[in-house]
C-alpha cells in the first residue's frame, strides 16, 4: 500500500518553497561536484578524510605493485613505486590540506585543484616526454579522488522535476545544472548563511537541510516532496500530501501575484510612512525577477560570488566591468549598491600562503583585506567606475572598523578615477558611498562616520554575531544570535537615532529584516529602508501596507526598556504578532519551523 | 654543506623510475637535499617527487646537488653513485 511506503524526514529548511519531484542521488559512480563547499566545522574530519582516503590508496598501489612484480619483473613495477611516492609527496599533500583548511573545500575538489596546479607546470615543459608525465600523477589523482568517493555529474539531460539529494550542497552543482529542472535539494548538512542556500533562496528553490543518513536515505527515482520553511522531507509521499503542498504551492504564488498586480513603486504603511524595499543579490541575471516582486532597487549587491567563482585567481578587472555593466543595464533607472570584497583571506583561494587564522570572522577580511591588499580592492573600484556610466551604482564597504578606514578607502577611489581620467578612460562617480556598520566599535561611534558618508548598511546577521559574540557558522551557539535582545535592540537604535540626526539613510539588510516580526520591530525602532532576498518582498511589502507605524512604534517602545530576552520573545509573540495580518498570520504559522532561530 | 654538479647520463633522463630511486635514496639520509637546474635559481627537495619531475631533466642535463646535514658525506657519495650509475638503468 502507497501509504506504508511513505517516509517523513525531518530536518530544517534553508530556502523557503514547496516542491514536488523525482529524487536524484548526487553520489553514485557517474556523478561528480565540481565545486563543493564545506562547512568550517567539518574541516578537520574533511581533512581525516583526505588522509585516510591517502592511506587507502597507497595500500592500493603498494598491492599492485608486488602482483606486477610477482607477474612481469621489479623493473616495471617500479613504476608504481613513483605513484606511491607522489600520494606522499609533502609539496602536494600539503597544498591540498591547505586548500582544504583554508578554503574549506571538499578532499576531492582539493585534490583537483591541487593536481591542477602541478600538471599546468608539467604541461609548460619544452620536452614532450616531461608533458606526458602528467598521465601518471593524473592516475594517482584520480584514483585518490575515487577512493575518496567523488562522483560525475551525469551526461545528458536531467528529468524537468528533479530534487538533488546529496550530502553537500554547493555553487558548483547550482552552476553546472540547468536549474529551471530542479524543484528541490534535500542535503545533510548546510546552513541558512551558507552561500549555496543564499543563491538558492535567490532562484526561489527549497532547501532542506540536516537530513541524515544522506543519501542513502533516498534511492535515485523515488517520488520526493519537501517544504523548505519546516524542514520537511516526504519519501514517496502520498497524494493527500501532495494535496497539501500543492495547496500550499498555490497560495505561495497567490501571495507573490497579489502584491505585483498591486501597486508598485514605493511602499508605504497605513498611516502613510514611506519605506524602502530592496533586494539582495549575488547574480546580475535574477534582478528582473526581483524587481518584478516590487524591489525598488539593488539593496546590497554581494561580490563575493563573483570572486568564489574564480578559484585560483581573482576576477580581473575587465571581467568585474562586464558584470557590474550588466548590473547596472538590469537595474536602468533604480539603483544597485555594490559591497566591496567581503571575504576572509581563508576563502580567496589566491591569497591562500597566508597563516591559518583561529577566528576567521574577526580576521583580515573586508576593507581590512582590501586595504592591505590594494590591488584587489583598486580593481574592484576600477571596475565599478568604469560600470557606472549610467550612473546608478552606489558602493559601500565591508567591515568598517574605524574612520581611518573609511578616508583610506575613499582615497583610494578617488585614486583610481583620477588613473582612469589620465587614461582617458570613460567612467563615473558612485552618486552614493556608504558603509557596513556591524563591528561594535564603529556601532558605538557612529555619529563619528556619519559625516564621511551617504549612508550606513547594517548586515543584520554580521551584526548579531559581533555584537553578541556569537559564531554564526557554529550549529552549537548559533541559535543564541537572536534579534530580541537588549544589545542589539539598543544597538540598532542607536544607528536609526544618527542616521536622522545626521540626514543620512541607514539601510537594513540581511535574514532580520526578511522575516515579518524582526521586520515590524526594525520599524518599530525608526527603520524605513530594508534590503532581503527577492522570495520575502512580496510578503514584506504586503506586511509593512497593512500596518500603521505610528501604531507599531509604540508597540516596540516597551521593548527598549526591557533586560531579559525571554520577556521580550514573549512580549513580542503577545503583541507584535497580532499586528500582522490574518492570512499571512495563519500562512506564517504554517511556515514556522519550531522556535524562531536560524543559523 | 656539499655541492656537486652531476650529470644525467641515462636515456630516459630523470622520468618516474628514476625520479622514485633518487627520492628513496634520499629519505634514507638526515640530510637535507636540494637539486637545481645549473644557473636556475629554483631549489627542489629531493624527497619530493614531483618537484624532481618538474626539473624535466632530460639526458644530458646537469643538476645541482646541495647538501647540509650530518651525513653529508655518505648522501653526496651515494647519490653521485646513482648518477653515474645511471640509475640502473641499462641504457
Amino acid at each position: 500500500m502507497k501509504k506504508d511506503r511513505e517516509r517523513r524526514l525531518s530536518g530544517h529548511g534553508i530556502s523557503p518553497g514547496y516542491g514536488i519531484g523525482t529524487a536524484l542521488r548526487l553520489d553514485s559512480e557517474h556523478l561528480l561536484l565540481p565545486q563543493t563547499e564545506i562547512a568550517a566545522s567539518q574541516v578537520e574530519a574533511e581533512v581525516r578524510r583526505l588522509k585516510s582516503g591517502l592511506k587507502t590508496a597507497t595500500r592500493q598501489l603498494q598491492k599492485l605493485r608486488d602482483r606486477m612484480n610477482r607477474q612481469i619483473g621489479q623493473e616495471h613495477a617500479s613504476v608504481l613505486d613513483a605513484h606511491v611516492l607522489m600520494l606522499e609527496d609533502r609539496s602536494f599533500v600539503d597544498e591540498v590540506i591547505r586548500s582544504i583548511r583554508q578554503r574549506r573545500v571538499s578532499a576531492e575538489l582539493a585534490v583537483k585543484e591541487s593536481a591542477e596546479q602541478v600538471f599546468s607546470i608539467y604541461r609548460s615543459s619544452d620536452d614532450e616526454f616531461f608533458r606526458e608525465r602528467d598521465r601518471d600523477f593524473l592516475e594517482v589523482t584520480d584514483r585518490l579522488i575515487r577512493v575518496l568517493g567523488g562522483i560525475r555529474i551525469p551526461h545528458g539531460k536531467l528529468p524537468n522535476d528533479v530534487v538533488l539529494v546529496s550530502e553537500h550542497f554547493s555553487l558548483g552543482m547550482m552552476a553546472e545544472l540547468d536549474l529551471s529542472r530542479v524543484h528541490g535539494v534535500v542535503v545533510a548538512s548546510g546552513g541558512w548563511t551558507s552561500h549555496s542556500a543564499i543563491i538558492a533562496r535567490s532562484f526561489e528553490i527549497p532547501v532542506v537541510s540536516g537530513i541524515p543518513n544522506l543519501p542513502d536515505a533516498v534511492t535515485t527515482g523515488q517520488r520526493v516532496a519537501l517544504d523548505g520553511y519546516r524542514g520537511v522531507v516526504w519519501v514517496e509521499p502520498t497524494a493527500r500530501v501532495i494535496q497539501q503542498l500543492t495547496g500550499w504551492m498555490a497560495e505561495d504564488r497567490s501571495l507573490a501575484g497579489h502584491v505585483t498586480q498591486g501597486p508598485s513603486g514605493p511602499c508605504a504603511t497605513s498611516d502613510g510612512v514611506s519605506v524602502h524595499i530592496e533586494v539582495n543579490t549575488e547574480i546580475p541575471e535574477e534582478i528582473d525577477r526581483a524587481l518584478d516582486y516590487g524591489a525598488e532597487g539593488i539593496g546590497l549587491y554581494r561580490s563575493e560570488f563573483l570572486f568564489l567563482r574564480k578559484r585560483l585567481a581573482p576576477p580581473s578587472e575587465q571581467e568585474q566591468v562586464r558584470t557590474y555593466r550588466k548590473l547596472s543595464e538590469a537595474v536602468g533607472q533604480r539603483k544597485a549598491t555594490i559591497r566591496t570584497l567581503d571575504l576572509g583571506e581563508e576563502r580567496v583561494g589566491f591569497l591562500a600562503q597566508l597563516a591559518d587564522e583561529g577566528t576567521p570572522a574577526l580576521g583580515l577580511r573586508g576593507i581590512r583585506l582590501g586595504l592591505k591588499d590594494k590591488k584587489i580592492l583598486r580593481d574592484q573600484l576600477s571596475a565599478i567606475l568604469r560600470a557606472n556610466l549610467l550612473g546608478n551604482l552606489h558602493v559601500v564597504f565591508p567591515m568598517i572598523s574605524s574612520v581611518d578606514e573609511v578616508t583610506a578607502a575613499r582615497e583610494i577611489l578617488s585614486e583610481c578615477a583620477a588613473s582612469l581620467e589620465a587614461r582617458g578612460i570613460a567612467h563615473r562617480m558612485p552618486e552614493r558611498v556608504g558603509i557596513m556598520l556591524e563591528v561594535p566599535g564603529a556601532v558605538w561611534t557612529a555619529d563619528v562616520f556619519a559625516p564621511l558618508v551617504d549612508f550606513f548598511c547594517v548586515g543584520t546577521n554580521d551584526f548579531l554575531q559581533y555584537m553578541l559574540a556569537v559564531d554564526r557558522t557554529n550549529q552549537k551557539v548559533a541559535h543564541l544570535a537572536q534579534p530580541l535582545h537588549p544589545g542589539i535592540l539598543r544597538g540598532l537604535k542607536q544607528l536609526v537615532d544618527v542616521g536622522e540626526r545626521h540626514r543620512i539613510t541607514v539601510k537594513f539588510c540581511g535574514e532580520v529584516a526578511s522575516d515579518p516580526l524582526y521586520c515590524l520591530m526594525l520599524l518599530g525602532l525608526g527603520a524605513t529602508s530594508f534590503s532581503m532576498n527577492s522570495h520575502a518582498i512580496p510578503l514584506i511589502r504586503r506586511l509593512l501596507s497593512s500596518v500603521s507605524c505610528q501604531q507599531v512604534r509604540s508597540t516596540v517602545a516597551p521593548l527598549l526598556e526591557m533586560s531579559s530576552p525571554d520577556q521580550m520573545c514573549r512580549y513580542a509573540a503577545q503583541e507584535l504578532e497580532p499586528m500582522l495580518p490574518e492570512d499571512l498570520r495563519r500562512l506564517l504559522a504554517g511556515r514556522q519551523p519550531t522556535g524562531r532561530s536560524r543559523q | 654543506m656539499i655541492q656537486r654538479v652531476l650529470r644525467i647520463e641515462n636515456r630516459l633522463g630523470l622520468h618516474a623510475r628514476a625520479a622514485a630511486k633518487l627520492v628513496q635514496l634520499a629519505g634514507r639520509f638526515k640530510a637535507d637535499i636540494h637539486l637545481s637546474r645549473l644557473h636556475a635559481n629554483q631549489q627542489i627537495n629531493a624527497r619530493s617527487i614531483l618537484g624532481i619531475l618538474m626539473l624535466a631533466a632530460t639526458q644530458g642535463t646537469e643538476l645541482v646537488v646541495t647538501l647540509q646535514g650530518e651525513d653529508e658525506s655518505a648522501a653526496a657519495r651515494a647519490i653521485e653513485d646513482l648518477f653515474v650509475g645511471k640509475f640502473g638503468e641499462t641504457a
